[in-house]
């Protein structure tokens, strides 16, 4: 499908049917498994799931930059239009940055050690386009100012290894959103950082993205980040978005049997911790049912065993991919 | 008396030319069968306090005892003797795990270090107790680390920290590199554990909900400072000190309706290599006011039935503006 022929949308992002796998000689991990989903504009919206759900891999293939060996093997994802599976790299470059801005669980590992802050804000902006030393110095000095950086000029002239984890993560959000990106992905942003300093850079995140009525894809382990920073939220396992809808709706009253064994991991003070039963797939071959069939307590409906549920509405705006209602009792 | 005890603990680390004042004075106790939780944020001194409180280093000023022995100034044999009895989780399962060696074999170490009259095939029936303590299937004695899942790899560590029955273990942020599914599970392993060998917990955390959810009582500390303690109920729903007040308004309820006031602060923790005069929290104090903020470093003081904050200011007076 070309991009023409896409059918009007108001969503900024439209991810449809999205595959990625890692094949190696040996053995081939389905890492993600017909993802989608719709982020419209001004809206800030959670992925959450835990290790190995796919929420890295899905990010990573929205804005091309799957690691070795993954590749998207299906589905489309388009900003503004555009579908940026299969672009070329260089025309990705353009995208990324300009489009979306990426900020990575990281930031050493996105500030180059050996380039001053400053030679970095330089590279960004000249990647897109053409700016005179000091027109760039100043816009630079900008935007440090406005991520909470005290003194911006020193920063400029210094090196990545002279921040602390805090004031990277600043910088590394300063450069992902110099260009003013419509889009920004942030992937596990303040894991790591003190509880003190996420809640500073996740505030200035959500300032940063609200002033400029700009879109937020937010990729965390942490309920609490979605509860308190999301309008809407994408619950993962084994590599599809098992549930979707209005945060307060889903934390509240889960639809999915797995997103309510994630909220019931969550420790709070004199209620009953409720560890994991069964493993997860390994996804080296998916399961011919449900995903969920072998930790989940309510199956019981004849499909579950064969058929992989699909999203179906169960509230306004509120998706599960379930074949039965929860509160229903036994099918 | 308590089962583990530190007063007026110091130490101070040398590095390059500068030194770091890690711990600057510290009290804390904990009884038998009981969770102290221990929180604040890098570079508070507070995995410091837990190696103090096992001996694995010696404090420059004060004295660390455990069940009844004092641990600064011993021998090192009376001291490794004295380990049998306290041990330690670690937060990096794998990490902490000799990859090489088979998960039987990491369990059995501090048997044959601590129990040495104990024959292989007795050492054996102990390690596989110890897994179905654990919940970790005997079966997996040969295994290596690697083959584990997380959970499972946090489960050999806790039997290598329990299989020579100790009565105090630390517990250095246990969960925090696990999925909450997972986290759950060791939880409640330690829980049980606790409830059913009487062992005392130092549980190091900066996960406030954790803490909430399973210690008795909570320390907080503020470059090399304990600042407030007391009963958990207390600690964390009345906070007395400014720096547990913003610390707890920090955290993200799970609860999409509950939405607490976040309290900011300016600025970063000081360099523990230069304590500042007065209150170490000054700098970034919303509540300075008192005359002596600036110049007299606050003791604790009783605020509350076993609750202690060091602080010259009242925590829901009117804030200065900084």
């Amino acid at each position: 499908m070309t991009a023409a022929a896409a059918p009007p949308t108001a969503s900024l992002l439209e991810v449809t049917d999205l595959r990625v796998q890692f094949r190696s000689r040996r053995r081939t991990v389905h890492a993600v498994n017909g993802v989608s989903f719709a982020i419209d504009e001004g809206e800030t919206v959670g992925l959450v799931g835990e290790t190995g759900c796919g929420k890295s891999a899905t990010v990573r293939a929205i804005i091309g930059l799957l690691k070795s060996p993954g590749r998207v093997t299906a589905g489309s994802v388009r900003l503004e239009g555009t579908d940026l599976v299969g672009l070329h790299p260089r025309q990705l470059r353009q995208i990324r940055g300009a489009s979306i801005g990426f900020v990575p669980q990281n930031p050493f590992g996105a500030l180059n050690p050996v380039l001053r802050i400053e030679r970095q804000f330089r590279n960004v902006i000249r990647a897109h386009g053409r700016g005179r030393r000091a027109e760039i110095r100043s816009t630079a000095l900008d935007m440090l100012d406005a991520v909470g950086i005290a003194d911006p000029e020193r920063v400029l002239r210094g090196y990545a290894h002279e921040l602390s984890g805090g004031m990277a993560q600043r910088v590394v959000i300063a450069l992902a959103m110099v260009l003013n990106p419509r889009l920004v992905v942030a992937d596990e942003p303040t894991t790591g950082l003190d509880l003190t300093i996420q809640r500073q850079i996740l505030d200035l995140i959500r300032d940063l993205a609200e002033t400029e009525g700009r879109s937020m894809l937010l990729v965390t382990h942490d309920v609490g980040v979605v509860a308190q920073y999301c309008s809407r939220v994408l619950v993962m396992y084994a590599g599809q978005v098992v549930e979707a809808g209005p945060v307060r709706r889903v934390l509240t009253e889960p639809a999915h049997p797995y997103t309510e064994a994630l909220l019931a991991a969550v420790p709070r003070r004199g209620e009953r911790l409720v560890g994991a039963q069964g493993t997860v797939p390994t996804l080296l071959e998916l399961p011919p049912g449900c995903f969920y069939y072998d930790r989940c307590q309510y199956r019981s409906d004849p499909r579950c065993a064969t058929e992989a549920p699909s999203l179906r509405e169960v509230g306004p705006g509120h998706w599960a991919a379930v074949h039965y209602d929860k509160g229903a009792g036994s099918t | 008396m308590a089962l583990v005890t530190l007063s007026e603990v110091r130490k101070t680390f040398r590095r390059g030319r500068s030194e770091v004042h890690a711990v600057n004075g510290v009290d804390l106790h904990i009884e038998a069968g009981e969770t102290l939780a221990l929180i604040g944020e890098s570079g508070s001194g507070k995995s410091t306090v837990g190696r103090l409180a096992l001996g694995l280093i010696q404090p420059d000023e004060g004295h660390v005892t455990v069940d009844g022995m004092q641990l600064d100034g011993l021998d090192r044999k009376t001291l490794q003797a004295a380990r049998q009895n306290m041990t330690i989780v670690f937060q990096e399962p794998f990490q902490s795990l000799d990859p090489l060696m088979s998960v039987g074999r990491i369990i059995e170490e501090p048997l044959v270090i601590h129990e040495p009259s104990l024959t292989p095939a007795e050492r054996r029936e102990r390690v596989t107790d110890t897994m179905q303590r654990v919940i970790l299937d005997p079966g997996l004695y040969e295994r290596r680390p690697r083959e584990l899942s997380g959970g499972q790899q946090q489960r050999v560590g806790v039997a290598r920290a329990i299989v020579t029955g100790p009565k105090f273990v630390v517990l250095d942020e246990p969960t925090s590199s696990l999925d909450l599914s997972v986290q759950a599970g060791i939880l409640e392993l330690l829980a049980n554990l606790q409830r059913d060998l009487g062992l005392a917990y130092l549980f190091i955390s900066h996960d406030i909900g954790t803490v909430d959810y399973f210690s008795d009582r909570v320390a907080v500390m503020y470059l090399g400072q304990v600042v407030e303690t007391g009963p958990k109920a207390a600690v964390l729903d009345t906070p007395r000190h400014p720096y547990t007040e913003a610390l707890l308004s920090a955290a993200l309820p799970a609860d999409p309706t509950e939405q607490p006031p976040h309290i900011a602060l300016t600025g970063d923790i000081p360099s523990p290599t230069q304590l500042p005069e007065g209150c170490f929290f000054y700098s970034r104090c919303n509540y300075r006011g008192d005359p002596r903020c600036a110049t007299e470093n606050p003791p604790l003081r009783q605020v509350g039935p076993n609750h202690w904050a060091a602080t010259f200011c009242d925590v829901g007076s009117t804030p200065v503006s900084l």
